[in-house]
Parts: C-alpha cells; sequence; structure tokens
C-alpha cells in the first residue's frame, strides 16, 4: 500500500490532535470526545480499515473513560478520546463507518457509554436477561457477585409485507455447533432479511483476563477459541512481548509460524470438507475430514496436543521441534499434499457441486469493505489484505508466499480461497522447518511495567485477530480481544439476502465462523 | 463394479478398533500428570504456576484435579524433578469426586 501516511495526517481535520509516534512503528493521535469520529472518519474515508473501536475505564487514574480507534493505513493509526463520565455518550461512528456498528453497541454493553445518532442501538453482546445499568467492563463491576436477572426481550428487525413470514433457527443446532440463533425473514424461499443474534457464549473473556498474570494468560487466550489457539495465544504474546520489550529469539519466530500454519492447515481443510458435507458430496467430505484427522495426528506428534495448545510462552515457546522430527513432517507433507490435490480435484470436478456454490451468498466488495470483512471472506470478495504480509510477525518476513484474492465473493469463491492457501500453507511450513536457524526457544522476560498499552494482529485462519492490552499491576488493566468473526458475521447477514433458506447452511460455512470467538 | 469396489477400499481411512485396539499416544502427548518418586518439598510451586487451579497441598500429598485439569504441563515445567505429565488418557469418572486424585511423593 502506497499512501503517504505524513500527508494524510497533515490534512486530517482536527488540527487540535496530538500526535505522538510510538517505538512499535504506529502513530498515536489524541483528540477531544468531539472531534473523535470527525478525525476517524476521515482517516476511513482516505483508505483506512477500522481494526477495532473499543473503551476502556480509566476513571480511577485520569477521571474518565477513554475510546480507541485502530485505523490500518499500511500503518496502523491508533486514535484515542476520553469520555467524560458525567456525560457517557460520544457521536456515534456508525452512520459514515458501517463497520462500526457492532463495536459502539458492544462499548454500550459493556461500558455504558452510549454511541449518539447510532442507527441501531440495540443491546449486542449481553444475555437478553441482563439488567440495565450494569457493565461488566466497567472497573466497578465485580464478577463475583452474582448478577441479579430481569426478563427483558430483545427485538428483532421487522420485515413486514404480504406472504412475508418469520423463521427463527437456533440458539441449539441440529449439528451441535455452537449456539447462535438466526432470524430469517422470508417470502417463499428467498430469504428477504437475517438477522443474526449472537452472545450465548459470552463467557466474559476480556473481564476475566484483568484478573489474570500474563503468562497464565496465555492458556486464557489459547481457549478464546478453541480452533484458533495458536492464532489467539500468538497474538496475545506478542502483545505482552511489545509491553515488556522482550525480544524473542529467530527460532522461537519459526516455531510459532510452523504452528500457526498447521492451525490453517486443519482449519482450512476441515471448512473445504464442510462445504463437501453440505452440498451431499459425500465422498469428498470423508476424504477431506480424514485428511484433517491426519494433520492433527501430526499436530499431537509436533506438539503433544492436536489443538496445537500449550506451546506459546511470552518471549518464545515452550518446546522445540528437532532435526528429526522436522524432517519427518516435511516428510508427512508430501502425501498429505498428494491427497489434498485430489479431494481438490475431486471437488472441483462436480458439476452438481459447482452448481450449488456458484454464486451462492455473493458479497461484493462494495459491501464488505465498509463492513470491515476480514480473512478468506474478505480475499474471496476481492480484498487484498493479509496481516502476515502487511504487518508481518513470527518469521513470515523471511519466507516468500502468495496471497490468493479472487472477486467471486461466492461460496464457491470463498472455498477456493481456502484451497488455494492450504497450498501456500503446505510451502510455508516446509520453508519453516527447512530454514529453521538455531538458537534459544525463549527470551528472558522482564516485569512488564504498568500502564503501557500495546497490541498485536494475527492472521487466523478465520482472518485477522487482535489483541489490544493496557498493562496494568502484573495483569491486563485492560485487554481488548477482536476476533475476525466479529467483523464477518455482519458480512453474512448481507450475503444470504436473496439466496434460498436451504442455501443458509452452506453460505454459513463458507463463511467459517467462530461463535466463542465473536462472544468473548 | 469390481473398480468400484477397488476405489472404495483404496479410500483413506483413520478409524481406529479403539478400545480393542489400544490408542498408543506420542511422545509429546500430555496425558494426567503423574508424581515421581522422591521426596517433594510441599514448597507450592506447581500449585502456583498452575492456570487452571487444579493443584492443592493436602496432608496426603498433592491434590488433582482432573475436573479443572486443561493437561498444559505447567507443572510439569515448573517442577521437572518431581511431577512429569504422564500417557494416561482415560480419565472418565462416574462421580465429581473420583476426579479428586492425590498424587503421592515416594
Ligand atoms: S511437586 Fe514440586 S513444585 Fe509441587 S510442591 Fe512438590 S516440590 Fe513444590
Ligand atoms: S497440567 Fe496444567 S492444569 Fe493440569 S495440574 Fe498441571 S499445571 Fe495444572
Amino acid at each position: 500500500m502506497s499512501v503517504d501516511i505524513e500527508e494524510i495526517i497533515r490534512e486530517a481535520p482536527s488540527g487540535l490532535a496530538i500526535r505522538k509516534e510510538r517505538d512499535d512503528g504506529t502513530v498515536h493521535m489524541t483528540v477531544d470526545t468531539e472531534g473523535f469520529a470527525d478525525l476517524v472518519a476521515y482517516l476511513h474515508a482516505r483508505g483506512g480499515r477500522l481494526v477495532s473501536l473499543h473503551a476502556a475505564d480509566r476513571r480511577a487514574a485520569d477521571g474518565a473513560f477513554t475510546m480507541h480507534a485502530l485505523i490500518d493505513l499500511g500503518v496502523i493509526v491508533e486514535v484515542e478520546c476520553a469520555v467524560r463520565p458525567d456525560r457517557a455518550s460520544f457521536h456515534s461512528l456508525a452512520p459514515r463507518v458501517n463497520a462500526a456498528n457492532w463495536y459502539e453497541r458492544e462499548v454500550q454493553d459493556m461500558f455504558g457509554l452510549v454511541p449518539d445518532g447510532h442507527p441501531d442501538p440495540r443491546p449486542l453482546v449481553l444475555y437478553d436477561d441482563w439488567p440495565e445499568g450494569i457493565y461488566p467492563l466497567r472497573k466497578d463491576f465485580d464478577p463475583s457477585v452474582p448478577v441479579p436477572r430481569v426478563p427483558r426481550e430483545y427485538r428483532f428487525r421487522r420485515v413486514e409485507g404480504e406472504g412475508v413470514h418469520e423463521i427463527p433457527v437456533g440458539p441449539v443446532h441440529a449439528g451441535v455447533i455452537e449456539p447462535g440463533h438466526f432470524r430469517f425473514s422470508a417470502a417463499g424461499e428467498p430469504i428477504i432479511a437475517l438477522e443474526v443474534r449472537l452472545g450465548y457464549v459470552h463467557r466474559g473473556v476480556e473481564k476475566l483476563s484483568e484478573s489474570i498474570p500474563y503468562r497464565k494468560g496465555v492458556f486464557l487466550a489459547e481457549r478464546i477459541s478453541g480452533d484458533a489457539s495458536a492464532a489467539h495465544s500468538t497474538a496475545y504474546c506478542q502483545a505482552v512481548e511489545r509491553l515488556c520489550g522482550a525480544e524473542v529469539p529467530e527460532r522461537a519466530e519459526y516455531i510459532r509460524t510452523v504452528v500457526l500454519e498447521m492451525e490453517r492447515l486443519y482449519n482450512h481443510i476441515g471448512d473445504i470438507a464442510g462445504i463437501a458435507l453440505d452440498t451431499a458430496f459425500a465422498v469428498p467430505a470423508a476424504d477431506g475430514l480424514a485428511l484433517k484427522e491426519r494433520v492433527l495426528e501430526l499436530n499431537e506428534r509436533l506438539t503433544g496436543s492436536r489443538l496445537l495448545r500449550s506451546v506459546n510462552d511470552i518471549g518464545g515457546v515452550t518446546m522445540d521441534v528437532s532435526r528429526e522430527e522436522a524432517m519427518k513432517v516435511i516428510s508427512r507433507l508430501v502425501g498429505l499434499r498428494q491427497q489434498f490435490e485430489k479431494l481438490a480435484a475431486t471437488m472441483f470436478s462436480s458439476t452438481s457441486m459447482l452448481d450449488r456454490v456458484e454464486g451462492t451468498g455473493r458479497l461484493d466488495r462494495e459491501k464488505a469493505r465498509p463492513l470491515g470483512c476480514v480473512g478468506p471472506v474478505a480475499r474471496a470478495s476481492g480484498i487484498d489484505m493479509d496481516a502476515r504480509r502487511d504487518h508481518p510477525y513470527a518469521a513470515y518476513r523471511n519466507l516468500s508466499f502468495r496471497v490468493p484474492v479472487r472477486d467471486g465473493g461466492d461460496v464457491d469463491a470463498r472455498t477456493r480461497v481456502r484451497v488455494d492457501e492450504v497450498r501456500e500453507s503446505f510451502a510455508i511450513i516446509e520453508q519453516a522447518l527447512d530454514g529453521m536457524p538455531g538458537g534459544p526457544l525463549a527470551a528472558e522476560v522482564k516485569e512488564v511495567p504498568a500502564g503501557r498499552t500495546a497490541f498485536s494482529l494475527v492472521e487466523a485462519p478465520r482472518g485477522e485477530v487482535m489483541h489490544w492490552i493496557i498493562s496494568g499491576d502484573g495483569t491486563p488493566f485492560r485487554h481488548k480481544i477482536r476476533d475476525p468473526s466479529f467483523c464477518n458475521w455482519l458480512g453474512m447477514e448481507f450475503a444470504v439476502r436473496g439466496n434460498i433458506v436451504p442455501d443458509f447452511p452452506l453460505i454459513n460455512k463458507s463463511f467459517g465462523l467462530s461463535y466463542a470467538g465473536n462472544d468473548l | 463394479m469390481l473398480r468400484l469396489f477397488r476405489r472404495v477400499l483404496g479410500k483413506d481411512s483413520r478409524t481406529r478398533h479403539y478400545p480393542k485396539e489400544a490408542f498408543v499416544p506420542p511422545a509429546k502427548f500430555r496425558g494426567r500428570p503423574e508424581a515421581l518418586t522422591g521426596g517433594c518439598d510441599r514448597c507450592g510451586g506447581c500449585a502456583t504456576v498452575c492456570p487452571a487451579g487444579a493443584l492443592a497441598l493436602i496432608p496426603e500429598g498433592l491434590q488433582l484435579d482432573l475436573s479443572r485439569c486443561v493437561f498444559c504441563g505447567e507443572c510439569a515445567r515448573a517442577c521437572p524433578e518431581h511431577i512429569v505429565m504422564g500417557k494416561e488418557f482415560e480419565l472418565a469418572a462416574r462421580d465429581r469426586g473420583e476426579l479428586k486424585v492425590v498424587l503421592v511423593h515416594g
């Protein structure tokens, strides 16, 4: 991306913004509450992507809440403003920056700060029977005291007209997947609108993290979204490493990379098999799942855990990959690759499968971009982004790989992007195992000083994961986690419109979203 | 017909006839934490590092709550002389109480 960040900032509307360079290469700007929305909207209009929008309760130290917006302009710009507790509101960005929609509703639920002028200020993440006026992420909320429940009803969006009917699906689903409610408004088979209602697996991860020492936080991060344990724990470790200035040894960076790509492999292969399954194409579905199982078995040999847990540590990794292990994995990958190519060939030569996936669940670029979609979903809608290349971490800057982009925006494109990414992952793992430098596995880690802020981005199988931490006394003071699913659910609401109800499971599968990661 | 049959037979399969055919965990597998022999100095270090709060010092030894343990291996990393991650994975119980086991150091 060749944007001139200097020029953009010079032309910014808020002359009052105080600007600071951070040593991690990001730009930090502070504005007043009034100017916040204008500045963020301006940076967005200049091509910036909203990475996250969240709040922190700093009333004890500074007498105010703070709002933070992270915008990706090639360089990450963080805009911050204070919100006075007696006002407890801010100008809503959502009318101008659609991607801010859910973030602002989340801030309202968790902090009780009202987004003034938000087009849809209903609750988002809290349970339906959560009492009004109790805000879990405020510092005066004590998580050990049970909260009384008040029966309340969530008001779904209504589509009215002759022949329009509603179909409620979930939160418990036939396949015993994660819980989420889908409310369809349909006229006959075609879907007019879908509203996704989540929050059923909201566990208060961000609040919990505020009481967990950094080292133990790694295990919490591994459990934010079970099949993205490597991505979340890497993002968490990297953020903490930035807070305390730890230099991760190169060997650890390579091991992290291998593990992150193994995670992508089993997730993508499982998702591809899922597409075969949902199009009733049983043979490749079974083959794909057997192949996924082979990757999980390889994970277990390599790390002792099928889901790649306990590898990450603050400052590095906990376990080594020996030369023999590396050679064994490389030779295994040869066979897995062949099997995978066969699988892909079987799937994409079947006209009956192609008939189901082509043109189904289309999300075009013009929708995906303002919604802030990320990951394979964004890349299948023509958005060329990948944190591994755009904001390199671990060993990615030393490895060569392609970022596949397609512009179909349909189930077909999303599946093919994953197929291409699997191919790249095979190559990345080989390169990383082959070129793994010697040296220690972890750096000496100093105590994390309080009052600092750091964030980190990691490209998980589903897309960009962000962890953002203000350090406190031995634990995070505030820990914002943003899973890629949070950015992509709204994309799906748009993608299903005009499709028939029976295609919904297939479209949902092609988005491959996490409920737990979204709910936190 | 025969060709179809062959193709089906040639398909990959990852199904094991467990429990008839035993599952042999790989070397790095982390099953139930086990006590190594040799007196433990009861310093409580393992309980402090345990992220799940699964360990507690009790008069009989070290109590491990398998309903909490996440098999992360932190205890064995903190105290390799006295704790090792074993290979036992058949840990189901009929009663919650049975999940509390005592690791006795010889
Ligand atoms: S097992 Fe090790 S860490 Fe735990 S109490 Fe005994 S000596 Fe201390
Ligand atoms: S393996 Fe982990 S969770 Fe289990 S007792 Fe040891 S430290 Fe605790």
